[in-house]
């Protein structure tokens, strides 16, 4: 090697070496650690797919094309991320499959965000986006980004009354509320590791997974109200039914006792009920007179009169997002496709519409989002707007879905 | 505490716990690991909140994907291709990545890099900066994993779990495309 190529070689090493400026945050393996206890795992390769069979190449490739062919086949294709318009409505029959592809008419927007999405939230005439270190406002008329407020720190929340927004930033022990008129934030207070929240039922409520608390904090004042000790490590929340609805979010594997949601009373700050459900919940809703429990396999409705849960429904694989629509109740999941090392597998992502008063499976909406490189659950939050829901999608580049859905619940 | 317990377990053994679900095990495999892919995608990325994105999202991949990896002595390697897709995830998120084609590279029997044009120091920090921006997440990796973490060819052959022989071909490209994007940069 020459003196000018050492010297080139020098240069590079300093000025490469130079854009790293640190080593891991001290809080990032706990995080890692954290979200691995609530993030389900992928079960074992099918056994057509085990080592010593079915490895050559040839059927690898053909395996492939078969998966390829019977997503063509449901009435999906994906270029570019895009989606290509198969079917002239958003009314296309159901395939064999009974998913029914999205089309042009029904994805009103897509909206790229920059980091990874955590949450949505409708409030003050406005969509509200948590993601990366921010909150991005989207003005529901246009579908488009009207304000940016810089949070600093991430892992955050939205949460909305209609009126009121207010956030969290696991992160930076924050809870904040967003002043919609000015678009920057009005109040912070400090709560340690504060998770999800909710707003209603006379206060702010945020959840402590890893503190075991609720904190209740009182809108009016800004301060903390009440600091409620619950049974396990609260992460979801929902409010309905004049209660406040917690439930520790744990992936099934994790094994451990059966999970429940704790049900409080905001009149004395106290539980009053734990009901059983399935392990390994993931989102909690309330809507339609019932609390609405998503876990891996199912989405669980709970009859508040009984406290126990009183129907079960089948919405396809690790349904996550949960919002509450005029007619259902729509539950987002990834289907298949994961991340590497399978980046060449595409699948969909759907979007599961739960009839409110039958409890059953009414549609299966399929979103032409690339789902072999999605993070985490894929669809950490939905929202709904008159007749659209804003799908959060957290794969490959962030984005957040505008998707009209009147068609559906107007059947 | 915890990943010191598990000090007296093989890596191969860990890999079979975390695929099991055990989150401790899952733990003793990402403590050692973290300050290293962190830089590594710190160094890609070239910033400190992408980099975080990146490296968590490749441990938690790498955490619900375990199950099917066949191959536990190979989780470095399939960690270090994990990272990389995240990387690039994070690079296509960004948009910023302007890819240089190989198909333009001036072939030429001289090391290129050492034909830079010479400036002041200042001037030629920012230049190759600018010009590192330029490129794919790929040839970004090749790059970090040889300069920055200063890993010879085997190892890197090992981590991205591909043959010595298109390591060098890859980190030869790599240094050539800076070239070419250094070109673009200084005009």
């Amino acid at each position: 090697m020459s003196d000018e190529s050492r010297r080139a070689d020098s240069l590079i090493a300093d000025v490469l070496g130079g854009r790293v400026k640190g080593s891991a945050p001290g809080d990032l393996v706990q995080e890692i650690v954290s979200e691995a206890y609530r993030t389900p795992q992928l079960s074992p390769r099918p056994h057509w797919l085990s080592p010593g069979r079915a490895t050559s190449p040839a059927l690898a490739w053909a395996t492939l094309l078969l998966l390829l062919t019977m997503l063509a086949v449901a009435g999906l294709a994906v270029v570019g991320g895009r989606p290509v318009v198969l079917a002239p409505t958003p009314t296309a029959s159901p395939t064999d499959s009974g998913l029914i592809p999205a089309t042009a008419a029904t994805i009103l927007a897509t909206i790229p965000l920059e980091g990874r999405p955590f949450s949505v939230a409708v409030g003050a005439g406005a969509i509200w986006v948590a993601h990366s270190d921010r909150v991005t406002r989207i003005d529901p008329a246009t579908s488009e980004i009207v304000a940016t407020i810089i949070l600093g720190t991430g892992r955050a929340d939205i949460a909305s009354d209609g009126s009121q927004v207010w956030f969290t930033s696991a992160l930076g022990n924050l809870v904040g509320r967003i002043d919609p008129a000015s678009n920057s934030v009005s109040q912070r207070l400090t709560v340690d590791r504060p998770s999800r929240l909710a707003v209603g039922a006379d206060g702010v409520w945020v959840t402590g997974p890893d503190t075991g608390v609720v904190t209740r904090i009182d809108p009016a004042s800004g301060r903390i109200a009440a600091t409620i000790v619950t049974s396990g490590h609260p992460e979801l929340i929902a409010i309905g039914e004049g209660s406040v609805w917690v439930a520790e979010q744990r992936a099934a594997q994790s094994g451990g006792s059966p999970s429940h949601v704790d049900r409080i009373d905001p009149n004395t700050n106290r539980l009053v009920a734990s009901i059983a459900v399935p392990v390994g919940v993931t989102q909690l809703a309330y809507g339609g007179g019932s609390l609405w429990v998503s876990t891996e396999d199912d989405v669980e409705r709970i009859d508040p009169a009984k406290n126990r849960v009183v129907a079960s429904i089948a919405a396809g694989p690790f349904p996550d997002g949960l919002a509450i629509g005029a007619r259902d109740v729509w539950a987002g999941s990834v289907e298949g496709g994961f991340s590497a090392p399978f980046p060449q597998s595409r699948a969909p992502g759907i979007l599961a519409g739960i009839d409110r008063v039958g409890a059953r499976l009414v549609v299966r909406l399929a979103l032409p989002f690339e789902a072999s490189v999605c993070s985490g659950t894929g669809i950490p939050g939905i929202a709904v707007d008159g007749g659209s829901l804003w799908v959060a999608v957290d794969c490959g580049v962030g984005s957040v879905y505008r998707v009209d859905v009147t068609a559906f619940e107007g059947r | 505490m915890l990943a010191e317990a598990w000090l007296l377990v093989t890596d191969a053994a860990l890999v079979r716990r975390a695929g099991e679900g055990d989150t401790a095990a899952f733990e003793a495999l990402v403590r050692p690991r973290i300050d290293r892919l962190f830089r590594t995608a710190w160094g890609i990325v070239g910033n400190e909140a992408d980099a975080r994105d990146a490296t968590q999202e490749a441990f938690l991949s790498a955490w619900r994907n375990l199950p099917r990896l066949r191959d536990p002595d190979r989780f470095d390697a399939w960690l270090g291709r994990v990272l990389l897709n995240a990387c690039r995830m994070a690079l296509r998120r960004r948009g910023r990545v302007r890819e240089i084609s190989f198909d333009a590279l001036i072939e030429s029997g001289h090391d290129p890099i050492a034909e830079w044009p010479r400036a002041d120091r200042a001037a030629e920090v920012d230049a190759i900066n600018g010009a590192f921006e330029r490129l794919g997440a790929d040839d970004r990796a090749f790059l970090v994993l040889h300069y920055v973490d200063d890993l010879p060819v085997a190892e890197i052959a090992r981590l991205l779990d591909k043959p010595v022989g298109t390591v060098k071909w890859r980190l030869h490209n790599a240094r050539k495309a800076l070239h070419r994007a250094l070109k673009e940069e200084v005009g």
